[in-house]
């Protein structure tokens, strides 16, 4: 298990690497200014010069990319060319708010996901089976911007349930910060004010982002419940007279359950990316939109940051599902 | 399942509880995006809506404001100037007792240290102060102390008074406390890092909050010396999507909508809660064709385009109606404004135009413009137009940063885009637009024209107001026919604002330049 | 020459006498495929979208292209059955002529991204060792990069197009079938019949390309139409960030980004094409999930 881990973690830092070495090529290719874009249309081009020799843009590209790499090694991701901070403190500063969206996401589409593939397996074939699909897959079928915008459009503005944009009512006093995480926050100061309020506007975001990625789930559920439910121990509870639905709770889903273990971690990148768009939407304030922003005018420290640090994430997060996975299922072990 | 169903109706009764509480009197919301705000020091803060925030904060020597449509610097924080003889040498008298938002008195030496600190940090606004002659090699002979309420500055050149006043009237000229922005300091910053997000001005409020992507705060300067503002608290919310900011006006959760398109604004009408606010922008709409190259060179095919151009269609359908159908390059409410709008759509005549040109089947040309919605429906619309007499324009959509690179590099065969005026005089505009020496505007489309860069020269130092007008006339004239630009329109800018809020037009007259914040209440 | 074709004809009959229980086996799939409700429902989608790229031009009722101001912002009508937008374009025929920059688009990244990666994915799983390793650790990183940021980041690199939007796209998704290529090729290479072939004396190349890649393509071809809805999305994505299809070029994706300003009083303008990418990559789900359901033997009885 140990060497497991080792080897998951060399080869993490190796792919974290070639992600770094990619987008460096990448954002630099691009024939753009991203100081002209910042100091303005009207800027004459002495400034525009000078500025980019400050910022050491000015230098050859390899010596930038060394200077880049060099950065990395001590933690250091640059100061963004737009906020004028390092990368490490705007990225501290933003993703909290992303990953709470995406643990949310998660919450929703896992819940949404496995209710669903539960109700396709046991009618399977009715038209249960057939509107839960047709369901979860609606969801992965639309643009989320879209189905963000209609959303808010029904349940904020028409409907009056639910707030606008943003993480909290103007009005409601935020909890003082401590993970950046502010339901957390709330929880741990105990300002129930604003867990309601922030709870209330993190609703529609989430179920956006959720339902796109609830098909995944939904079908592995499914097929996994399928394949639960005709196996012996299942069989001999209902001989045993146990009920359809203690069944069901009870010793199929737990079993069926482990395969949407993996899942997550899929999803759970396919979120960080979906958050890109959906923050824009709703005015949420998190690494999405920051990264959205930084490419609007080129900042490369920013972008590179940001990317290097989604896919960061992203591998943690998988060799979080796979170290579970390992445990629950100890063939994987090598 | 039954346990399921009560959770999840007790958690929609727990949300449902939450208010949805309405924006308190002395309140002011603002919806607006925010993803351009990079800073708030005054001394490198350069786009429009964030020095409006800066404008709100700081005070300067002198104030812009629009006084029956034009747009004129008053004294402000100096009481009086005087100019020297050779129209060199300013000499500013400060008005006593003044002092900062945190109650440090605000004397020559504050007024002092903010111009040097602009020239030493030379960020982004810096060009402004160079364009004046002061820089941070000559800072220590130009910019001078004389007692505690005087300050004198000496000029390379007799620029117009106006010129010198407007340019120390706006967000960069705004004085900042030296005692708080050296407490800040980083690494001999003078305290940039820290005043990107705090204030430490004299102006009517105070920057309380910007959380980034968030929402930025201001509070009321309770020690301004005009008094304090009626509105006690402006939130400027980020609200990225302008479909969002619709929707939130119509439900009262903010009072002004920012970024609305043209067609949202239209449907604002006739609503019994919100209204339309416009005044006249301080900015010109062009399409810019490079006359370095191909069919461009020859002026007739520029002629040709200024008449295949469908003005009054895209200042009433494209822009909806928010424009002002003004062809030349100084704006309405200037000195130097030209009335005459020589150009409507004739194909007719582009096309014999065309033809004298050599150009009887047309042309391909690559149209370049930048994300924004407005932009892209321009230049939707001009090629729609430009193909009517057989050019066959290419849309490119560009990120502003790749845009401006290759406009610089004078890289674009043909251009939509947007001009904002860095200073309410008519020569802020016919030097960018006329004269290629400035490396600006006529320089980035090649057009290397003396004569007309020769008449935009003089015309600035030109101190005999009549003849100066009518250089400016002669060379708007020259450049309608010779000149490189279509100009589209001047902007209209809009809000749409509740009505329980009084006084926004007032404020935001001249906006662009100028936005008062104390004018509005409620 | 005569020797020839009588021996290519052998071959043919050797050939389909070879392939009688894969052709069975298809019978049985589509026999599996036409009880499978789900795939029959996303086949007949995916059926009227080509039929409407093919005969888009006899269909629109107006040019596409060409704005009218005269006609801007009409509600859906019996002359504009979707409306028109904000330059007074007939949107059902914008729809109309949309699917056919979509069905282009779906194919050439399917065929750039899919090829692509079916490649990489059979020379990894065929040679293995350290050429697995290296390209394999490429997947990796590109299968961590956010997919819609790299593809942001090349359609800015190399400029808003249509042509760029299918290049960006394509970068991001051929990791996950040079995943399934290799697997596929790791467990063919070990088949004896392979090493009966390398035993005559035939080259890597010649195996690997004529052996071993048929053989991983079916399950490519699946994974393929799964994937084909998420080009749409993508390229809708890009389309919301401004970096999609040049205008006027009528792309679903922009449609929908471009008519989001009008949405509360407008409707239309995002509607009807958000409705038609709904409908299209619903119609590739269902068929992909069904196709699924066939190969999954334990879910087919």
């Amino acid at each position: 298990m140990g060497r497991y881990v080792l080897r998951r973690l060399l080869l993490m830092v190796l792919v974290l690497f070639g992600v770094s070495v990619i987008v460096f090529f990448i954002v630099h290719v691009i024939p753009a200014d991203p100081v002209g874009a910042l100091l303005g249309g009207n800027a004459p081009p002495q400034l525009v010069d000078q500025m980019k020799h400050q910022l050491g843009l000015d230098k050859p590209i390899w010596a930038q990319f060394g200077d880049y790499m060099l950065g990395i090694l001590h933690g250091n991701l640059g100061i963004s060319l737009k906020s004028n901070r390092p990368v490490t403190q705007d990225i501290a500063e933003y993703f909290p708010a992303t990953l709470e969206l995406a643990i949310f996401s998660i919450i929703i589409s896992v819940a949404l996901g496995v209710v669903l593939g539960i109700l396709s397996a046991v009618y399977r074939n009715s038209w249960v089976d057939h509107f839960s699909r047709i369901f979860s897959i609606l969801g992965v079928s639309m643009p989320v911007f879209w189905t963000g915008l209609i959303l808010l459009l029904i349940f904020y503005y028409i409907l009056g349930w639910l707030p606008g944009t943003g993480q909290l009512s103007l009005f409601t006093i935020p909890p003082h910060r401590i993970t950046g995480m502010l339901l957390l926050d709330s929880i741990l100061t105990g300002n129930w004010e604003a867990f309601r309020d922030g709870l209330a506007h993190i609703i529609l975001p989430a179920a956006v982002l959720g339902y796109s990625a609830t098909a995944s789930i939904a079908r592995i559920t499914r097929a996994s419940m399928l394949d639960v439910l005709r196996q012996d121990f299942i069989r001999t509870a209902k001989a045993k007279g146990l009920s359809g639905r203690v069944v069901i709770y009870r010793h199929a889903l737990k079993n069926a359950l482990i395969p949407v273990v993996t899942l997550i971690g899929l999803t759970f990148g396919s979120l960080l990316e979906g958050a890109v768009l959906t923050e824009t939407i709703f005015g949420w304030p998190g690494l999405g939109r920051y990264i959205v922003n930084a490419l609007l005018v080129l900042d490369y420290p920013a972008i590179m940051g940001g990317t290097l640090f989604i896919a960061l994430m992203y591998s943690l997060a998988n060799l979080i599902v796979d170290l579970t996975y390992a445990v629950l299922d100890p063939r994987m072990r090598i | 399942m039954r346990k399921s169903v009560i959770l999840l109706v007790g958690a929609m009764l727990l949300i449902g509880i939450v208010g949805f509480s309405a924006i308190p009197k002395n309140t002011l919301v603002i919806g607006a995006n925010t993803g351009i705000f990079i800073t708030l020091d005054p001394a490198v803060c350069y786009e429009v809506l964030p020095s409006v925030v800066d404008m709100n904060v700081y005070s300067g020597l002198f104030k812009l404001q629009d006084i029956n449509g034009t747009i004129k610097a008053v004294p402000e924080l100096a009481k009086s100037y005087d100019i020297s003889k050779d129209g060199k040498t300013w000499t500013f008298h400060l008005r006593h007792g003044l002092m900062f938002s945190n109650g440090d008195p605000l004397t020559a030496d504050a007024v002092v240290y903010s111009y040097k600190r602009v020239l030493k940090l030379h960020k982004s606004p810096v060009w402004l102060y160079e364009s004046l002659g002061l820089t941070a090699n000559n800072m220590n002979e130009t910019i001078k102390k004389i007692d505690d309420y005087t300050v004198q500055i000496v000029t390379n050149k007799p620029f117009a008074p106006n010129v010198v006043m407007s340019i120390l009237a706006q967000s960069w000229g705004g004085i900042v406390d030296p005692k708080v922005a050296e407490a800040h300091a980083v690494n001999g910053d003078m305290g940039s890092a820290w005043l990107t997000d705090h204030s430490a001005g004299s102006g009517p409020y105070v920057l309380k909050m910007w959380k980034r992507n968030s929402m930025i705060v201001l509070e009321a300067n309770e020690n301004y010396w005009k008094g304090a503002p009626r509105i006690k608290r402006v939130i400027i919310r980020d609200i990225p999507e302008s479909t969002d900011q619709l929707l939130l006006l119509k439900k009262g959760d903010i009072d002004v909508a920012w970024n609305l398109t043209p067609d949202q604004m239209n449907s604002l009408k006739g609503s019994k809660n919100v209204s339309i606010v416009t005044v006249p922008g301080q900015s010109d709409e062009y399409v810019g064709m490079n006359a370095g190259w191909g069919p461009f060179k020859n002026p007739k095919v520029r002629l040709a385009v200024k008449y295949a151009i469908d003005y009054k269609s895209i200042i009433k359908d494209v822009v909806g109606g928010y424009a002002i159908n003004n062809q030349g390059f100084i704006p309405y409410g200037y000195f130097g404004y030209v009335s005459k709008t020589p150009f409507h759509q004739d194909i007719e005549k582009a096309k014999k135009l065309m033809e004298e040109a050599g150009y009887p089947n047309g042309f391909k040309v690559e149209l370049v413009t930048n994300t924004t919605e407005r932009r892209r429906s321009e230049a939707i619309a001009i090629q729609a137009n430009l193909a009517k007499i057989g050019i066959k324009a290419q849309i490119t959509i560009m990120q502003a940063s790749q845009m401006y690179s290759k406009y610089r590099q004078q890289g674009i065969q043909m251009i939509v885009a947007g001009w904002g005026v860095d200073f309410p005089d008519a020569d802020a505009l016919a030097k960018p637009f006329a004269d290629y020496r400035v490396k600006q505007l006529a320089w980035r489309l090649m057009w290397y024209d003396d004569y007309a860069a020769d008449l935009a020269e003089k015309a600035g130092f030109e101190k005999n107001p009549a003849k100066r007008e009518q250089m400016y006339e002669d060379l708007t004239n020259y450049w309608f026919l010779n000149g490189p630009f279509a100009m589209l329109y001047q902007p209209l800018q809009y809000w749409g604002v509740r009505n329980e809020l009084k006084g926004f037009k007032e404020a935001a007259e001249g906006y662009g330049l100028v936005f008062d914040l104390t004018k509005v209440y409620k | 020459m005569k020797s020839i074709t009588i021996e290519k004809r052998g071959k043919l009959r050797d050939f389909i006498a070879r392939r009688k229980p894969i052709i069975e086996d298809w019978k049985h799939t589509l026999y599996l495929w036409k009880s499978t409700k789900l795939a029959m429902i996303g086949t007949v989608i995916i059926v009227i979208f080509i039929l409407i790229a093919i005969f888009a031009p006899i269909i629109v009722p107006y040019d596409p292209i060409s704005s009218n101001m005269s006609a801007r912002l009409q509600p859906p009508s019996w002359d504009h059955l979707f409306g028109t937008d904000q330059f007074g374009r007939d949107i059902f025929s914008r729809v109309i002529v949309g699917s056919r920059i979509e069905l282009w688009i779906i194919f050439l990244v399917s065929l750039i991204s899919g090829g692509l990666g079916t490649f990489l994915g059979v020379v990894a799983g065929y040679f293995g060792k350290f050429v697995d390793e290296i390209i394999m650790r490429i997947t990796d990183m590109f299968l961590a990069f956010p997919s819609l940021v790299l593809a942001m980041a090349f359609a800015a690199a190399l400029g808003p197009s249509l042509t760029n939007t299918i290049i960006a796209i394509s970068v991001v998704g051929w990791t996950v079938f040079a995943r399934l290529a290799r697997a596929e090729a790791m467990k063919i290479k070990k088949q004896p019949y392979i090493e009966a072939i390398r035993a005559v004396g035939a080259g890597n190349s010649r195996i690997m390309f004529l052996h071993v890649l048929p053989m991983c393509l079916s399950p490519v071809l699946v994974q393929l139409t799964l994937r084909m809805g998420t080009i749409i999305l993508t390229a809708a994505g890009l389309g919301f960030l401004g970096l999609g299809v040049r205008p006027p070029l009528p792309e679903w994706g922009s449609m929908v980004s471009d008519g989001r300003s009008y949405l509360v009083a407008q409707w239309w303008i995002s509607t009807f094409p958000g409705i038609a990418i709904a409908f299209v990559v619903l119609g590739f789900n269902f068929l992909g999930d069904g196709i699924r359901d066939i190969m999954d033997p334990r879910l087919r009885r």
